[in-house]
């Protein structure tokens, strides 16, 4: 076990700077998630780590060793791919004894821990197949088996369940996060899906064009968004915004023509322009909260438990939010109802800057 | 089957049967005469099934010459060119593939025309390399121009395989201890197989065929190579076909050995990493 430090980290690929001076910390035995969109540099950052990619400026440390100028194979880090990268030519078996006969580990240890991890990952019985008899969630069981066996540091998870499908994805990420607790080992893993990000980290790092724009545990990050871009990638359906007016004593703002009352005064935007959000489950039918106000029903998107829908709100420039309402509430499209704000639960963001508005 | 079906389909096995026939035909010519008198060769009218086939030929071939000795110096000078050439090809193809290197392109292009040259351009400043050296008569004056002109080729072949390996295995190997060049033949390799087998067969046929380098870098009769050594059973008013013929037969049947080992290998290296499967 070990922890990952990472002090001013930049990558450039000639001309062009994809990471721009990443600082992060990561404890040992914590559960790191990189998450953002395609093209952020999450994966390029994890290959930096690695070290299959190289550090244009900045340090990086694993268990308190610089280790910018170590190869990979001297990182002491194992790492599992998005297309798994099994050894085709290798059995099960060969496969996740490969790196301990580079390391020149006895027979008798090899055979100890290869059968010890594919104990933990049911696939005892898999060891003599090729990787191209088995199926997808097989491969990546084996290319998690590979990386257990070798005991290292820390684990690199580069965006590991986005070739399986829903059902399977759901199961591998249950299994990863019983894997975690088990071993108790520094795990970074990166992906696109905030969903996984959410359910898997200890803390997730929200990147976004090549820096992080939040650094925080997954409540906070969901709760307290740094930025309007953390705020808009997590949640599903993502967080409601719209163009708004703070009063000048900085309590309400004027969304599309209607008053709404702030969880806590933020007199810093007083009488300027701003972004409001809420989440879709922060707005109730009925006067469950403050802030209540007339709204037009304009789709109504039922999910079985609960039903997706989106009003409009305002006369003249009507604004269009989600509502998340229980399954119960029989709504129509053209109905008008009485929706209420969760004051507690609402955010703002600087219109410039887009970073979120806390005082 | 409709019988517009079965017409395309006779036309064409006829077709490849002709393919098969003109391709086959010159080397059962030449067993068939390795397999005759030369009284029987030279009667009228012509007996195309020798009626009473001989070893003799076979026999003198290896008395008359050094046969043995040919042989010997093709095996050695078309095995090393081969292997310097694949490993060196590999290392290449690799580079090629997988850095990042400025003007590729142009570099892959240079490959293509260096293979296009004319070997008779090179052979008088080839000449001169090797006399400076002092490796004339030398297994040396050989193998190095073979590789050389192999490699091209070699490289090209080996490039298209590696392009369709996954560069995330060679990634994978490298965390998993290896360094680069131990994660190209750990891994890469065996993966590009038919590639390799491929190159590996051009490179020796190339060389094991070869006759103006032969014929003038290896002057000294012991150092000829089998293309050489052939043409030395001529005499200046005979021509004994069927001992050439036999000598011939000799000279094939590595050749055909090789490739019918590796058949299933080589043909999978033609025809894959053309398109992506």
């Amino acid at each position: 076990m070990a922890q990952v430090n990472l002090a001013r980290v930049t990558k450039s690929f000639g001309e062009t700077k994809v990471i721009h001076g990443i600082d992060l910390d990561i404890k040992s035995g914590e559960f790191v998630v990189f998450v953002g969109p395609s093209g952020c540099g999450k994966s390029t950052l994890l290959r930096m780590i690695a070290g299959l990619e190289t550090t244009t400026s900045g340090d990086i440390e694993i268990g308190s060793e610089r280790v910018n100028d170590l190869p990979p194979r001297s990182r002491d880090i194992a790492m599992v791919f998005q297309d798994y990268a099994l050894y085709p030519h290798k059995s099960v078996y060969e496969n996740m004894a490969f790196g301990l006969r580079l390391r020149k580990t006895s027979e008798e240890e090899i055979k100890r821990r290869v059968g010890d991890a594919a104990a933990i990952l049911q696939i005892e019985h898999l060891l003599e197949r090729k990787p191209r008899q088995l199926s997808g969630g097989q491969r990546q069981r084996v290319a998690m088996g590979r990386a257990i066996v070798r005991d290292p540091k820390a684990f690199l998870f580069d965006e590991p369940l986005s070739n399986l499908d829903a059902q399977l994805r759901n199961e591998m990420r249950t299994e990863i996060k019983k894997l975690h607790a088990r071993l108790g080992k520094t795990i970074i893993y990166v992906t696109h899906d905030q969903v996984e990000a959410m359910t898997l980290a200890d803390r997730i790092a929200v990147l976004s064009a090549g820096k992080v724009m939040q650094y925080a545990s997954p409540d906070e990050i969901y709760n307290r968004p740094a930025a309007k871009f953390v705020a808009g990638f997590t949640g599903s359906p993502a967080m409601n915004f719209a163009p708004a007016k703070v009063s000048a004593d900085g309590a309400s703002v004027m969304v599309a023509g209607t008053a709404i009352k702030l969880g806590y005064p933020r007199t810093s935007a007083g009488g300027r322009e701003a972004t409001f959000g809420i989440r879709p489950e922060d707005i109730s039918v009925g006067a469950e909260h403050a802030n209540e106000i007339s709204a037009r029903v304009v789709v109504v998107e039922p999910l079985g438990a609960e039903t997706l829908v989106t009003i409009a709100i305002g006369a003249e420039k009507p604004v269009e939010m989600v509502t998340r309402l229980s399954a119960d509430i029989k709504l129509a499209m053209g109905d008008t109802v009485n929706v209420s704000f969760n004051s507690a639960k609402t955010h703002l963001f600087d219109v410039t800057t887009d970073m979120a508005i806390t005082s | 089957m409709n019988l517009a079906t079965m017409k395309t389909k006779s036309m064409v096995m006829l077709a490849g049967l002709i393919v098969v026939v003109n391709g086959f035909f010159p080397a059962i010519w030449i067993l068939f005469t390795s397999l005759k008198t030369e009284s029987e060769l030279l009667q009228f009218p012509i007996t195309y099934i020798p009626r009473d086939p001989t070893m003799v030929n076979y026999y003198q071939a290896f008395t008359e010459k050094p046969l043995h000795l040919f042989i010997l110096n093709s095996v050695i000078v078309a095995g090393a060119s081969t292997i310097i050439t694949v490993f060196v090809a590999a290392l290449a193809a690799y580079a090629l593939t997988r850095l990042k290197l400025p003007k590729r392109n142009l570099i892959m292009s240079c490959l293509l025309a260096v293979s296009m040259f004319p070997l008779i351009s090179l052979i008088v400043p080839l000449f001169q390399v090797m006399r400076e050296l002092g490796l004339l008569n030398n297994y040396l004056s050989l193998i190095l121009p073979y590789t050389v002109l192999s490699l091209p080729v070699c490289t090209l072949v080996m490039a298209s395989f590696f392009q369709d390996i996954s560069p995330d295995l060679e990634a994978a190997a490298m965390v998993d201890g290896c360094t680069r060049v131990q994660a190209l033949f750990k891994i890469v390799m065996p993966l590009a197989a038919p590639g390799v087998f491929t190159a590996a067969i051009l490179a020796f046929v190339n060389a094991w065929d070869e006759f103006l380098l032969a014929l003038t870098f290896l002057s000294r009769e012991s150092m000829r190579t089998l293309s050489v050594g052939i043409t030395l059973y001529q005499g200046e008013f005979a021509f004994p076909w069927p001992l050439i013929s036999a000598a011939l037969i000799v000279a094939i049947v590595p050749v055909c050995i090789l490739i019918a080992i590796f058949q299933e290998r080589v043909v999978g290296g033609l025809t894959a990493g053309g398109v992506k499967g």
